[in-house]
């Protein structure tokens, strides 16, 4: 149906170089890539290798800095999301746009909404249609339920019948199937194929990579902001995604893991410990052990990181540090009880990033060396000369704003910060969101390093890869409950999914049958 | 008809018209006076400049903004009206009325071109309008034309021209807000502001129509004053930017933005009201009514924090 005359002359999407710096961080480095009428290309690369960035460009929400694109042969640079809207680009967002305050009707056709004569809006038709579009998808929800009640995964399914009933030329799904156990992620791919057949082109990232060789007609890999890989189906395997999104071997990337610990003592154990967000679940923590969790968004991730953390502390049940029981009720008593932990969102949770690497460092760090309440600046400075050789922090000096370097550099400082003092138990999620893969393999060695001295890791991670390579042994989590683990030798990413959907009979609900 | 959101948000208003009811009742238990035609007529009076203000106080917070200039635009309407009304007769009234709007878009141009924070912005704004209002009417006077007196204020009976004007007004936005697109705009504005650019919304559109909105309304708030006292005061709305915030939040609008129902908004304008008149009615220290209304405040902020986080 978009074989107009002329237009077929012009692939649909054509990226000429573009390039795009945040700060002095370069984020994308000459990316280009076409991309045909009817086809659907799927997006690779590991968190921080600029893929949302990319997708954001492309849909109006960021300006790029050089390069140029076409959409149907016309040059195409859209200044915000209505213009790429108007030129027939949508974009699902990972669950971030839905707003919360109005239903899913009033989200699905907002700005769009069926008026009558007078302009009002006709609310009881909207609901109607909205009710059999959601039915003609395929996804269970109530059109009259409002944003904020909706779980992440119904989030991301607002999102994505929003973006089609936009009717575009161009559908990018960012991360559509991230939160999506794996029955309801196959409907969102049956979708695909439907849009498809209709000759809509189709951009969706995704870190499945099963999903990615069945659905992609055509993959495109960044790693750190540059194209590494362009290959039609059928031209690329599983390794070779993998081989363009990482850059090298993977066993080089991630220290080496003894063959047991079956003799390591327990050094954190948690005993029927649970909070409002989390079912009283229990699990150990040897010395020197690497426990992985993983599971789809929003399964209580959040909650059990806040709560080892002391920030959202458990209700009921008994936290043990090396067989004593303690109370974690603020972050300071986790941090006085050995826990070191950190967060996800470093820009907010734990950097202030106005101030120099020697200030963000010393936070908290050296406070022994306090005399009298201040701190000596050369206690300081030689604690930051210290640590910045010792974690390889690439900058220009101590005083440089930690505002001014890549993500790596940045987490590297908040590592700094919290291993001045060994910890018993090291809580990390996702400790390379938006880190570049040499700053990652870095981090993964100092992880390394830390459980051959004997600490206790968990880490929290929605990077398959990254937990596989890392991990001992992992957890899976199912609406805030513990819903499987597997141990190093079974560890195999449809393991881990499967584990990761919850238990059979909640498998479903989302979508119709 | 009332599907989606706007059946929430109604919900909102809920407790606003138990608490009214509330205080009809208590009112006319303590006193005999109160339900006198010329006690309720005087209600509904006192109702409009209160009514209108809050009004366009709520359309400001649903967008997740707030607007501290509105007393001020109120005395400088009464200020506006008093030195032209005369002269000018009914052309004071539109040129009042662009006036408050004016005030409107200068917090506007400086939440959107100079990025200023809302709050502080608006609060400059009301330093502005205040010392301008000073300048052109130093201190009470002038004269307002008895006309438009005879034309609002004339009539004994609790249902006229104050009453009926502050309905028209509530019922139009209410269907603006309920069942228009621009109306779902604000809400989702207010809501999250984030998701709202990303679907299409233009912050500045937003911004620029409910301050202009809010200042508008204020402006018509100020006339109806300045009309009533036949003349102009350059301090008499101050009272007003608590007492519209107040009745906002007292309505269930959220302070955070996205939710709430006009209706609220009447229904709580009208319980302060209340509160005023049985303070009146029942002659106690005026003083006390200012605790009152502060602790009014206070308790109608603590309900609806305690309610959100009881549904979260």
């Amino acid at each position: 149906m978009n074989t107009t005359q002329g237009g077929t002359e012009h692939p649909l999407l054509v990226v000429s170089d573009v390039s795009k710096v945040f700060g002095r961080n370069p984020v994308l480095r000459g990316v280009s890539f076409t991309l045909e009428r009817g086809e659907v290309l799927a997006l690779v690369g590991e968190n921080g290798a600029g893929k949302s960035t990319l997708m954001n460009i492309i849909s109006g929400g960021l300006s790029f800095d050089e390069g140029s694109m076409t959409l149907d042969g016309r040059d195409y640079h859209p200044d915000r999301p209505v213009d790429a809207i108007r030129q027939g680009v949508a974009i699902a967002h990972q669950e971030t746009a839905v707003m919360p305050d109005l239903t899913v009707a009033e989200n699905i056709y907002f700005r769009r909404e069926p008026v009558n004569a007078l302009g009002l809006v006709r609310q009881a038709r909207m609901h109607a249609d909205c009710s059999a579009l959601l039915k003609e998808l395929g996804f269970a929800i109530d059109p009259r339920r409002l944003g904020r009640d909706l779980s992440a995964a119904e989030r991301q399914l607002v999102e994505i019948a929003r973006a089609i009933q936009l009717r575009p030329k161009l559908l990018i799904l960012d991360e559509p199937t991230a939160s999506l156990s794996v029955q309801a992620a196959e409907i969102i791919l049956g979708l695909m194929a439907r849009l498809k057949a209709l000759g809509t082109s189709v951009i969706f990232i995704s870190h499945r990579m099963g999903e990615i060789i069945d659905a992609a007609d055509r993959a495109v890999v960044l790693k750190d902001g540059e194209l590494t890989l362009e290959a039609k189906r059928g031209a690329f395997d599983r390794d070779d995604l993998i081989h363009a999104m990482v850059g090298r071997k993977l066993t080089n990337i991630f220290p080496a893991r003894p063959a047991s610990l079956a003799n390591a003592a327990t050094a954190f154990e948690l005993r029927a410990a649970g909070n409002s967000a989390l079912a009283p679940m229990s699990f150990a923590v040897r010395r020197g052990e690497i426990l992985g969790i993983s599971g789809l968004e929003g399964q209580g991730q959040r909650p059990l990181a806040g709560a080892l953390c002391g920030a959202q502390p458990f209700t009921a049940g008994e936290v043990m540090i090396e067989g004593k029981a303690v109370r974690l009720p603020s972050p300071a008593a986790a941090i006085a009880a050995g826990i070191a932990s950190i967060p996800d969102d470093r820009k907010h949770d734990s950097l202030a990033l106005s101030l120099p690497i020697r200030m963000n460092m010393s936070l908290f760090a050296i406070s022994d060396k306090a005399r009298f309440g201040f701190l000596p600046l050369v206690a300081e400075r030689d604690f930051g000369a210290a640590a910045r050789r010792r974690f390889s922090i690439r900058s220009t000096d101590l005083e440089q704003p930690v505002g001014e370097l890549s993500g790596g550099n940045q987490q590297k400082v908040v590592f700094a910060r919290w291993l001045t003092h060994v910890p018993k138990l090291l809580v990390l999620y996702e400790p390379t969101k938006g880190v570049d893969v040499q700053s990652k393999s870095e981090i993964y060695h100092l992880i390394g390093e830390l459980v051959e001295k004997g600490v206790a890791v968990v880490v929290i991670s929605s990077d398959l890869i990254e937990l596989i390579g890392l991990s001992d042994r992992i957890l899976t989590l199912y609406e805030g409950k513990i819903s499987g683990e597997v141990a190093r030798p079974d560890f195999s990413e449809e393991r881990i999914m499967a584990l990761a959907a919850g238990p059979e009979t909640a498998i479903g609900e989302l979508v119709h049958a | 008809m009332l599907e989606g959101s706007l059946r929430s948000n109604l919900f909102l208003s809920a407790p606003a018209l138990v608490l009214t009811l509330l205080l009809v009742s208590l009112t006319g238990v303590l006193s005999p006076s109160f339900l006198t035609e010329a006690n309720l007529a005087n209600i509904a009076v006192r109702l409009l400049p209160l009514g209108l203000v809050a009004l366009g106080q709520a359309i400001v917070l649903f967008a997740g903004r707030i607007d501290l200039s509105v007393g001020t635009i109120m005395s400088l309407s009464t200020a506006i009206m008093a030195l032209t009304s005369v002269s000018l007769g009914w052309f004071s009234l539109p040129l009042t009325i662009l006036a408050g709007i004016a005030c409107g878009l200068f917090t506007a141009a400086g939440v959107i071109v100079l990025r200023i924070n809302p709050l502080v912005m608006s609060l400059a704004t009301a330093a502005i309008v205040k010392g301008v209002t000073l300048l052109v009417l130093p201190s009470p006077g002038g004269e307002v034309d008895y006309a438009l007196y005879e034309l609002f204020f004339e009539s004994e009976s609790p249902f006229a021209a104050p009453l009926l004007i502050c309905l028209l007004a509530y019922l139009i936005l209410a269907l603006v807000m309920g069942w228009s697109r621009l109306g779902r705009s604000i809400y989702a504005f207010g809501s999250d502001a984030k998701a709202a650019f990303a679907n299409g919304v233009s912050g500045a559109r937003i911004d620029i129509t409910v301050y202009a909105v809010a200042g508008g309304l204020a402006a018509l708030a100020g006339i109806f004053l300045s009309i009533r006292i036949l003349s102009g005061d350059p301090l008499i709305g101050e009272p007003y930017t608590l007492d519209s915030v107040s009745a906002a939040i007292l309505g269930g609008v959220a302070l955070q933005g996205g939710r709430g129902h006009v209706f609220g908004v009447l229904a709580a304008a009208l319980a302060l009201v209340l509160v005023n008149n049985m303070f009146n009615l029942l002659s106690l220290d005026t003083n006390l009514q200012a605790i009152a209304k502060g602790l009014i405040f206070v308790a109608a902020l603590v309900f609806f924090m305690r309610k959100k986080q009881g549904e979260a």
